[in-house]
């Protein structure tokens, strides 16, 4: 059975239609995501990126803006602060760091973050987590937590994410369709 | 002690490098703030200066430096697409079972 | 250089960091005024002893980390432990004395020099040089 946070087409709907504007002071400057240090040795392929504004700007410059692929990548990361991924794959059940994901949660305790999404499936054992920052007027970022079987990953993205835009790497980059009434 | 202080204390104090992570950090930044910095005088000794006093407090050669920087570039491009790679398949996650909750409902009236 | 400054006079890896950040985001805009490479080196390592002196002066000290204390790596010549005694030794010592130690056995400054960077005597660096080994000395032995 899924339980899903009923406001998600919302906000969901409204972070793709905002093209999320530059962070405001007020707005926390970084969210600490653990290294999920634990979960490294046990994993089978993992992926620890943190990508700060400098280093998109670097990345950005290797985009070749004729092939499609990259010039799309390249607007979609135009005005973002940061980019942290941690992801891990196993070849069996792993403990879930519920220690980390609180301490991370802890910090989503502020007017300025929303759960859009929160599903628990449990015939696939996974849980997804989406987090919409910002006010209700602008988004500034973007977080997901996903728990299954034999994989988990954490996303969090900073500054001027457009959804929309994001939406439109789809068959480029496998970005699916988002749920969103253009 | 050896007797000779003065060559302990230079053992002692040799110079220490920052890890490579915050050099990485600390030379994308000074990049980007070089690029940003616009002065209409002179400018053409910015880079220079800047090369020279990222070569001489790191130890580096100006090579190093641009080879360092050229590193981290091809680095961080391949990070992006591999970042963005994997927010597009976790926001795939997300609509699936969002979409699918969406069709349950539908379907029970 | 600058870290390295950094991390012997304020003994702490984050304050280190942080201050050689400071240093080279502050020569920045500096840039147009310097000559040449050596007035660039000079530039920061002055800067960088500076800070130092005066966050180790505004601040109470920061806690040292085992590892800023401990060896460089496994192929550190000489006795490692006298070494490490060293560190911590100067660590001790008053903010200007402990620059002065630093900027002579670490980067190799002779007095003179140390003069003109820290805008000091001449005499007075040579007086902290030699009260600064005496109580080394002693502490040694």
């Amino acid at each position: 059975m899924r339980h899903v946070f009923s406001c998600w087409r919302g906000w969901i709907a409204g972070a793709a239609y905002l093209v999320l504007l530059h962070p405001g002071a007020s707005f926390a400057a970084e969210l600490r995501i653990p290294d999920f240090d634990s979960l490294k040795d046990k994993a089978s392929d993992s992926a620890i990126i943190s990508l700060d504004e400098n280093l998109l700007g670097m990345a950005g410059r290797y985009l070749d803006s004729s092939k499609p692929a990259d010039a799309k990548a390249k607007s979609v990361i135009q005005g973002l602060k940061s980019i942290q991924v941690r992801s891990f794959k196993f070849d069996k059940a792993y403990p879930v760091p519920t220690a980390e994901i609180a301490a991370l949660r802890a910090q989503l305790n502020s007017p300025l973050w929303h759960q859009a999404i929160k599903t628990h499936s449990e015939s696939d054992h996974s849980d997804v987590d989406l987090f919409i920052g910002g006010d209700s007027n602008q988004a500034r970022g973007l977080l997901i937590i996903v728990t299954e079987p034999r994989e988990f990953t954490v996303v969090c993205i900073l500054g001027a994410i457009d959804l929309a835009k994001l939406q439109d790497l789809e068959g480029h980059l496998g970005v699916p369709k988002l749920p969103v009434d253009k | 002690m050896s007797g000779d202080l003065e060559g302990d204390l230079r053992r002692a104090l040799r110079p220490v490098e920052p890890s490579a992570e915050f050099t990485d950090r600390l030379l994308a930044r000074v990049a980007a703030a070089g690029r940003a910095t616009t002065r209409p005088r002179r400018t053409w000794l910015r880079p220079a200066a800047v090369a020279a006093g990222i070569v001489l407090a790191f130890g580096l050669s100006w090579g190093t430096y641009q080879h360092q920087l050229q590193e981290r570039a091809f680095r961080a491009h391949a990070e992006l697409l591999k970042a963005l790679a994997i927010t597009s398949r976790s926001l795939d996650q997300a609509y699936q079972v969002v979409h699918s909750s969406e069709v349950d409902r539908a379907d029970g009236g | 250089m600058v870290y390295s400054l950094g991390l012997r006079i304020l003994r702490n890896r984050a304050a280190a960091e942080d201050l050689t950040q400071d240093v080279f985001m502050q020569l920045l805009p500096q840039i147009s005024t310097l000559a040449s490479a050596s007035h660039a080196r000079h530039w920061l390592c002055r800067v960088a002893t500076h800070r130092a002196i005066d966050q180790l002066r505004r601040r109470p000290p920061l806690p040292t980390g085992d590892d800023v204390l401990a060896l460089v790596g496994d192929t550190e010549p000489g006795d490692p432990l006298l070494a490490n005694r060293l560190r911590a030794l100067i660590g001790e010592l008053p903010p200007h004395p402990r620059a002065v130690v630093v900027l002579r056995y670490q980067e190799d400054m002779d007095p003179t020099e140390i003069s003109e960077l820290l805008d000091m005597p001449l005499n007075t660096v040579k007086s902290h040089l030699r009260r600064a080994l005496e109580i080394l000395r002693g502490q040694l032995t």
